[in-house]
């Protein structure tokens, strides 16, 4: 997960300057300019980058949702549960603004990115079971944390031009971090 | 001769005359004297002493008085008062007599009774004593009167003695004893009787010492950027808490042990609950278990 969103990151660092005023601009045509047009994160739109935040939160879920299934671990399963609750809450806030600023999320080659290696990481949860997938269930949501507030702390709050998703944004912010750190407690209880 | 003779005869007739006469007084006198006793005015003091004296020695006394009693006729003494003396008079007299011709020290009257305790035993072993009419005036008769009441038996003094013991919680009631008790005063005051102040400083010292006390405080807990406002709050039996959830995903405050538990919090919601000596003091969010937070209860109060 870190490799992949490194670049991610790396790109949005290098190209934040240069491509600030880009950035506010094709958030203002992101209706009409192709979404294909830059790999900078930072070159995303205030509805592009809500479109990777509502697919990272699914995302999310949907590892919660196998982990549901599969652990036997308190600890798992109460983190797992959180996740659910926490990030489908921010979803809802997340559409509920789209609503009230009636548009709607555009898809992005962030998104695409992050939906094509869930479903790598997906199938390798499937895969194990017991305490292997419980560690590597909890190692990757600290990794899978880590590296979105970071994309989100640099690249997409710096970014957003509306202040109501800015704000929006800074909560989700602390509430990953949140999760960051209850991702760290459940690793340590794990033994990782 | 016959002059002589005459003179003789008449002689001898004039004796018989005088001694017939002398003979009639001699068997009236006592009469007349125990009724001058009877008729005798008597200071209250003097009354207090015979009061001290058994029926002998007051006889006695009766009879060595006389000379400076029978002053005049009274006119307050009541037929009955008078009846009781009279019965009485004769054997005044003859023990009047004995007296004069062989003084007895050991009946001679007390110099001082004035405890009410030894009154006591003296007249418990003449109960009749104390219950004859006393002819003095009403000023005097009354502390005597209650002298007699309250020493006529041991018993009495009993009573008293328990109604002084439990006078000492009330001041009023004790104040009541006091008075009371003051003719005999001698006899029953407590030697461990307290005073009301006594008690006071008695109990002050014994009970410990109040806390003061705190009204129940009501205490708000804000719950925001998955922080409780307040990690550490200082509250006390009695106070009321409250938490209101102002973060955007749902919160709960539940007790380390699980022995209390606010249940979902969602956005703005609120729960309060009132802090007992059986609540559990250290507690946290289920959903986010690194917050953290703890009651400390203030023993100040």
């Amino acid at each position: 997960m870190k490799l992949r969103l490194l670049p991610i990151l790396l790109a949005t660092a290098l190209s934040a300057t240069a491509c600030e005023s880009l950035a506010t601009q094709s958030a203002k045509t992101a209706s009409t300019a192709p979404a294909a047009a830059s790999t900078n994160p930072a070159d995303l739109n205030d509805l592009e980058i809500a479109h990777v935040a509502y697919t990272a939160d699914n995302i999310d879920i949907e590892y919660a949702k196998i982990a549901l299934r599969k652990t036997s671990s308190p600890e798992v399963r109460a983190f797992a549960e959180t996740m659910v609750r926490d990030h489908e809450m921010v979803n809802e806030l997340a559409l509920g603004l789209l609503k009230k600023l009636d548009a709607q999320p555009q898809d992005n080659f962030l998104s695409q990115k992050l939906t094509a290696d869930a479903a790598g990481i997906s199938a390798k949860l499937e895969s194990l079971n017991g305490s292997e997938f419980d560690m590597y269930y909890a190692s990757n949501e600290l990794g899978y944390h880590k590296a979105v507030n970071n994309l989100v702390e640099t690249a997409f709050i710096p970014n957003i031009e509306n202040a109501e998703m800015k704000e929006l944004f800074k909560a989700g912010l602390e509430i990953f971090k949140a999760h960051e750190v209850h991702a760290e407690m459940m690793v340590k209880q794990l033994g990782g | 001769m016959k002059y002589s003779v005459f003179t003789f005869v008449i002689s001898a007739g004039l004796c018989s005359l005088i001694y017939a006469a002398c003979s009639d007084a001699n068997t009236v006198a006592p009469a007349n004297s125990a009724a001058s006793i009877n008729s005798a005015q008597v200071r209250p003091d003097e009354q207090i002493q015979l009061e001290g004296l058994n029926p002998q020695a007051q006889n006695i006394e009766q009879a060595s008085l006389k000379a400076d009693k029978i002053i005049q006729p009274s006119k307050v003494l009541t037929p009955v008062l008078t009846g009781t003396l009279t019965d009485k008079s004769a054997e005044a007299v003859r023990t009047e007599k004995a007296a004069l011709v062989k003084p007895n020290p050991s009946e001679a009257m007390p110099s001082e009774v004035k405890t009410g305790q030894n009154t006591a035993g003296k007249n418990k072993a003449k109960p009749g004593f104390l219950e004859q009419p006393t002819h003095i005036d009403r000023q005097a008769q009354a502390p005597n009167i209650k002298l007699a009441q309250l020493s006529s038996t041991t018993e009495a003094v009993a009573s008293q003695k328990e109604l002084q013991t439990l006078s000492q919680s009330t001041e009023s009631l004790s104040q009541v004893t006091e008075q009371d008790s003051n003719p005999i005063t001698n006899i029953v005051t407590p030697e461990t009787s307290l005073k009301p102040s006594e008690l006071k400083d008695d109990l002050a010292q014994t009970a410990p010492e109040p806390k003061p006390v705190r009204e129940p405080v009501k205490h708000i807990i804000e719950i925001k950027r998955f922080k409780f406002s307040t990690p550490k709050l200082e509250v006390n039996i009695g106070d009321e808490v409250t938490w209101v959830n102002l973060d955007i995903v749902p919160h709960t405050a539940t007790a380390n042990d699980k022995s209390w538990d606010s249940g979902e919090l969602k956005k703005d919601e609120r729960y309060t609950m009132i802090i007992t000596d059986e609540t559990s003091l250290a507690y946290f969010c289920l959903y986010h278990p690194h917050m953290k937070a703890e009651f400390v209860i203030d023993d100040k109060t």
